[in-house]
């Protein structure tokens, strides 16, 4: 599946006029990321050196993708030693098939699904459902997305928009109970509706957060138990991962747990963190009988080949570079009209869904670079977003006037005499434009930023002026 | 083979490296062990790492006990075992060895007492799940515990299910003290031997109750596993004959 609307830059001004005068929604927001952010400070000061484990995280998934046909071999044997069955996908369609043909022959009367961006990015649940397979979200957030009929607008809290009222009207209205906004109260009744659903499944789907090499073992994080409750009490566990998700082995899965946790919700751990080797083993008493994993590629081996972009497949998904974007800050997941929104988001968006249809993303960032600074595997995301920018225009994306406009300020730059001319009209001309605020308005920008108003003499000048005094 | 692997791996091949330098990865190695260790402040006090787990579990949500040999675990759950009217047992060595399911059966009628071996817990048998769903306490014991963040490790095995840990009300875990680890890192032996020579299917490390904060950010535990946590840390598990050799 891909994006619904092709995220230009109309679509995207679009997309943020409706959010940016949102004062409940962006109190949503801001109330849900500084909570992260200020937990996150709390647990990283366990440690003196934080600097060193990210860069150690940097240098390992570094290692990782540079040798990443041979990791990706090494876990495949591992993992079909183990019982699991390894399927590959070269893009979204493949890996929908793949999952669908495998719903299909194993029936049931739903599928538990837990929270993996992964299968949003190939639309996997709107498949299912579209093919007459019940397929629930079982996480909490994605449940209420899922009935609210949204996508996720955030990678680790889905509905981190949504205040408790509107989750309230939602359930009352969906689900036919009376009206609470008590978040205890809608949590027992999500849990006690969810349960029938896990006793009933024949087939879970799951995501995975780290696939270990040495021993084909998937590592999936959580904290409601949905995760656990969806891989191991159907007879059949789907697991999606994209291929980037590899880690040599279990020290290297003990150091990217300690990043994930804290940069994702400030804890130091999330409450289950699952290790699934292989089916159940003939002396286990409970768990699947088969575990499929479907590795996607979907634009991931062109990320490789493109060193601005191959950093990207680094990505941990814990979300702290939204936390922290004053850009996400302001519109939210949803004014990035993107499954990963944010700032890496941007970065990861025109390789899935083409550049074409994601001109607007690597635009929508101040490029202040605190996504940079608070990445757990330093990801130089605001570089990269500042790279896609300029491919952008250099293939020629950027619009007819601006393009005109950027070649007439090129020859003037040029020609000295021509840009002093040019400096003379504006001084003169400019303040007839003058605005209240003693800048001067510019149309283009649509009274959301004045523009400095020119000196009333150029640097030229004062510098003539300065060496005639001297 | 599909098609897809082929393509996928020779793309993927032309990118990549050519070989998988070993001095690169023990580098990486050494680096992770230098970090982890100094991470932990260097010490690596038997007392110390107890103290560290007890305060991180209980910031993670779970309740911490202390017993000083099995024996004394039955007594010191005595409040949870009066509320339980439905327990599930597993069958390690630890739980065995606490006497909880003399104990509980030594009640009589006021408690069902199940163990994850008995014949209507098994996979073939309908309903098995709802049995385990409707019981009030899980308890198991646990093969590791990490101080770092308070987390204890449990495996799925012969003698412990997946579902005892996770669909009854409340949890409660036996833990020997000797058992815990400083850091995630430092597990890394005990996965691996878990994983690869026992061959165990599920590895689970638990940190806390179940817990959501999916609404607003307000935290709510319980929301699909169980609703208390507690663990019960055995402090001198030596003390007890009948644990041997520590099978599973």
């Amino acid at each position: 599946m891909s994006t619904p609307t092709p995220i230009v830059p109309e679509h995207f001004k679009q997309l943020v006029g409706e959010r940016i005068h949102d004062d409940a929604l962006r109190g949503n927001i801001r109330r849900a990321t500084r909570t992260s952010l200020e937990k996150r400070l709390a647990v990283i000061s366990d440690y003196d050196d934080w600097e060193e484990l990210r860069s150690l995280g940097y240098d390992i998934k570094r290692h990782v993708i540079d040798h990443l046909p041979y990791y990706l071999k090494k876990f495949e044997h591992a993992a079909a030693a183990a019982g699991a069955v390894v399927h590959f996908a070269t893009d979204a369609a493949e890996a929908r098939e793949i999952v669908h043909g495998l719903a299909v022959q194993r029936g049931g009367p739903v599928i538990v699904k837990s929270k993996s961006m992964t299968t949003e990015e190939i639309g996997l649940t709107h498949a299912l459902e579209d093919a007459g397979i019940r397929t629930v979200e079982t996480d909490l957030g994605e449940y209420i997305v899922q009935l609210a009929k949204e996508p996720p607008s955030h990678i680790t809290a889905p509905a981190l928009h949504k205040s408790r009222a509107e989750i309230g009207r939602l359930f009352a209205d969906m689900l036919g109970i009376a009206y609470t906004d008590d978040p205890e109260e809608l949590t027992a009744i999500a849990r006690r509706l969810l349960r029938e659903d896990f006793l009933a499944a024949d087939v879970g789907i799951s995501g995975v957060n780290f696939a270990i090499a040495e021993s084909g073992t998937l590592c999936i994080v959580e904290n409601e138990g949905n995760v656990r409750l969806s891989t191991g009490l159907p007879k059949t566990h789907i697991a999606v991962m994209g291929m980037e998700k590899l880690l040599p082995d279990m020290e290297s899965l003990g150091l990217f747990l300690n990043l994930l946790g804290r940069s994702a919700t400030g804890q130091r751990l999330t409450c289950y963190t699952s290790l699934i080797t292989g089916p159940r083993r003939p002396n286990e008493r409970d768990g699947p009988d088969e575990v499929h994993i479907v590795i996607l590629d979907n634009g991931r081996s062109r990320m490789m080949r493109d060193p601005h972009l191959r950093e990207a497949l680094f990505c941990i998904r814990c979300g702290a570079c939204m936390n922290v974007c004053p850009v996400y800050q302001s519109i939210g997941g949803h004014g990035y009209g993107s499954v990963y929104s944010g700032p890496i988001g941007s970065i990861i968006t025109p390789v899935f869904y083409g550049e074409k249809r994601s001109r607007a993303l690597p635009f929508a960032s101040s490029l202040c670079g605190a996504c940079a600074e608070i990445c757990p595997v330093k990801i130089d995301i605001h570089h990269h977003l500042l790279w896609w920018r300029k491919s952008m225009v250099g293939s020629g994306d950027a619009p007819r006037s601006e393009r005109l406009m950027m070649r007439i300020f090129l020859a003037i730059s040029r020609r000295p005499a021509l840009f002093d001319l040019a400096g003379r009209i504006a001084r003169l001309f400019t303040p007839l434009l003058r605005d209240g605020d003693g800048g001067i308005s510019v149309p283009v920008w649509r009274g959301s930023r004045s523009f400095p108003a020119p000196p009333k003499k150029s640097f030229k000048q004062l510098w003539r002026h300065h060496e005639q005094r001297s | 083979m599909n098609s897809a692997r082929e393509r996928i791996i020779a793309a993927l091949e032309q990118q990549a490296k050519s070989e998988v330098v070993a001095a690169e990865v023990q580098q990486l190695r050494n680096r992770l062990q230098r970090a982890d260790a100094h991470a932990q402040g260097g010490s690596s006090a038997g007392e110390e790492i107890v103290a560290r787990f007890r305060a991180r579990a209980q910031t993670a949500g779970a309740v911490v006990m202390q017993a000083h040999t099995p024996a004394d675990v039955p007594g010191l759950l005595d409040e949870y075992l009066r509320a339980a009217t439905s327990v599930i047992l597993g069958e390690d060595a630890l739980v065995r060895a606490s006497g909880l399911g003399e104990t509980l059966r030594g009640r009589g009628d006021a408690c069902q007492v199940r163990s994850v071996t008995d014949a209507d817990l098994q996979r073939e048998t309908d309903d098995w799940k709802h049995r385990y769903a409707s019981a009030d306490l899980g308890i198991t014991g646990a093969v590791g515990g990490i101080a770092e963040s308070g987390a204890v490790v449990i495996t799925s095995s012969e003698y412990e299910s997946r579902s005892v840990s996770l669909l009854p009300h409340t949890h409660v875990v036996l833990l020997r003290a000797s058992d815990i680890v400083p850091s995630l890192p430092a597990a890394a032996t005990l996965l691996r031997s878990l994983i690869m020579e026992r061959g165990a299917s599920a590895v689970t490390l638990i940190d806390g109750p179940s817990k959501t904060a999916d609404i607003e950010k307000v935290l709510v535990t319980g929301v699909h596993g169980p609703r208390t946590f507690v663990i019960v840390l055995i402090t001198d598990a030596r003390d007890d004959a009948s644990t041997g050799t520590r099978p599973l």
